[in-house]
């Protein structure tokens, strides 16, 4: 394994948070798809309220433009423009730091400037143009795992990102292709993604995705969310991710996917518990490193 | 030149004429220059070019014949995973008998050859020696 990298994330008066220094975990979350400015401000506060009482460091995460969508007639977002704006009123807000994927290299400048972490889509995680981009915004890069590929092939696009200047990135694992329409975990996807050096982060709520399912529109099976969340912190992993909506049946991106927020605390407190149960189990017998 | 005065230097192959390798580089890079020079070893050195390890041929049959992952997966392994660490080196400005001696007891075909900065500078190759000797 190469060495640990440790970075901030936020910059300005938010919040910084540090990961990759294996002390406190850190929670990504938030709607998939920024709704409305009314919407995400009301978001922003209620997950603000949740990780700090539990004493979570948490970044916000929400989308201007889903690219991905199955369909043309599914909602794809505000547009940048007023997404930067909502996002940018959520950091000045509750001094939080904010993420937001892109899907077009030409938005990327944009969202560096304005987003203290910019998210490279799975679907795009090892288009050379897409990685570049990123890397020249200078803020840490959140790499999601194609569902198409392996763990260890993120080599190639880390090497990517760092050719163009990039050495703050964020490993993570949304599930892999199990035939057409079905997503699983690889449990051994962490420490092999790990070896890089990055941190590593699981996405729960789009691991349990059924991918088109619905023939025009994306499944899940979101009754394994806990399971998956317990397993992944017990792992080894930096960062959790979660798409987290007050109203599921009626989000406008994702809504077969996204956590109720009603269970978040619960989950989250959980999380919690198990990183630093893990975290105590490592001081006091070490980590096992088996030949 | 009599053998006895003879140094490292001397015999040595330089760095154009033998492999070596980032210790951020992937085996597979090593194997495929491994291959292009057709030596059996390769060298891994750091940022400041002091050598980490070597990777044998040998060192690739025997991880090869235990490995149960799956080929991509062992291609992209970082370097210093299949390297044998702190290999056995020798200074250029010694004498060749000392790095003759070395070979014969350690049964070892290759010596790399490093500065007084420890960085990497060339690779003793026991066929070259014997053509240049003999």
């Amino acid at each position: 394994m190469l060495d640990q990298k440790i970075f901030n994330i936020g910059y300005g008066n938010v919040n910084k948070i540090t990961i990759g220094d294996k002390k406190e975990l850190v929670f990504i979350g938030g709607p998939c798809a920024i709704e409305n400015r009314d919407h995400a401000l009301f978001m922003a506060e209620k997950i603000k309220s949740i990780t700090e009482k539990l004493k979570i460091n948490f970044v916000y995460k929400s989308c201007y433009d889903k690219d991905c969508r199955s369909s043309t007639d599914s909602f794809r977002g505000v547009g940048i423009d007023e997404g930067l704006s909502i996002l940018s009123e959520v950091r000045n807000q509750f001094d939080l730091p904010v993420v937001s994927d892109f899907s077009d290299p030409s938005w990327a400048k944009m969202t560096g400037e304005v987003c203290d972490m910019v998210q490279v889509p799975a679907y795009l995680c090892r288009q050379t143009t897409i990685l570049e981009a990123a890397a020249k915004t200078k803020r840490p890069i959140l790499l999601k795992k194609g569902q198409f590929m392996s763990p260890w092939n993120m080599k190639n696009s880390v090497n990517k990102i760092e050719s163009f200047g990039g050495n703050e990135i964020i490993l993570a694992d949304r599930g892999t292709f199990f035939g057409y329409n079905m997503l699983v975990n690889d449990m051994k996807s962490f420490p092999i993604m790990a070896e890089t050096g990055y941190p590593v982060c699981y996405d729960a709520t789009h691991s349990i995705q059924m991918p088109t399912s619905g023939g025009n529109i994306s499944g899940g099976e979101r009754e394994f969310i806990p399971f998956l969340v317990r397993s992944s912190i017990a792992n080894g992993i930096d960062a959790l991710f979660m798409e987290v909506h007050d109203d599921p049946k009626n989000a406008l991106s994702d809504p077969n996917t996204v956590l109720d927020i009603k269970y978040l605390e619960n989950i989250l407190a959980q999380a919690k518990f198990i990183y630093d149960a893990k975290k105590e189990l490592y001081s006091k017998y070490g980590d096992i490193k088996i030949e | 030149m009599s053998r006895q005065k003879l140094l490292v230097k001397d015999l040595m192959i330089g760095l154009d004429s033998f492999p070596y390798i980032k210790n951020t580089s992937f085996l597979k890079e090593a194997i495929d220059l491994m291959d292009k020079f057709r030596l059996g070893i390769i060298c891994v050195i750091d940022e400041t070019n002091k050598i980490d390890g070597i990777i044998t041929d040998g060192d690739l049959r025997r991880n090869l014949s235990s490995v149960q992952r799956p080929l991509p997966s062992y291609f992209m392994d970082n370097v210093l995973k299949h390297c044998s660490m702190k290999p056995l080196t020798i200074k250029d400005d010694e004498n060749i008998e000392n790095a003759l001696n070395l070979i014969e007891k350690n049964e070892i075909w290759d010596l790399p050859v490093v500065n007084k900065e420890s960085q990497l500078v060339g690779l003793l190759h026991l066929h070259n020696i014997i053509r240049k000797i003999l």
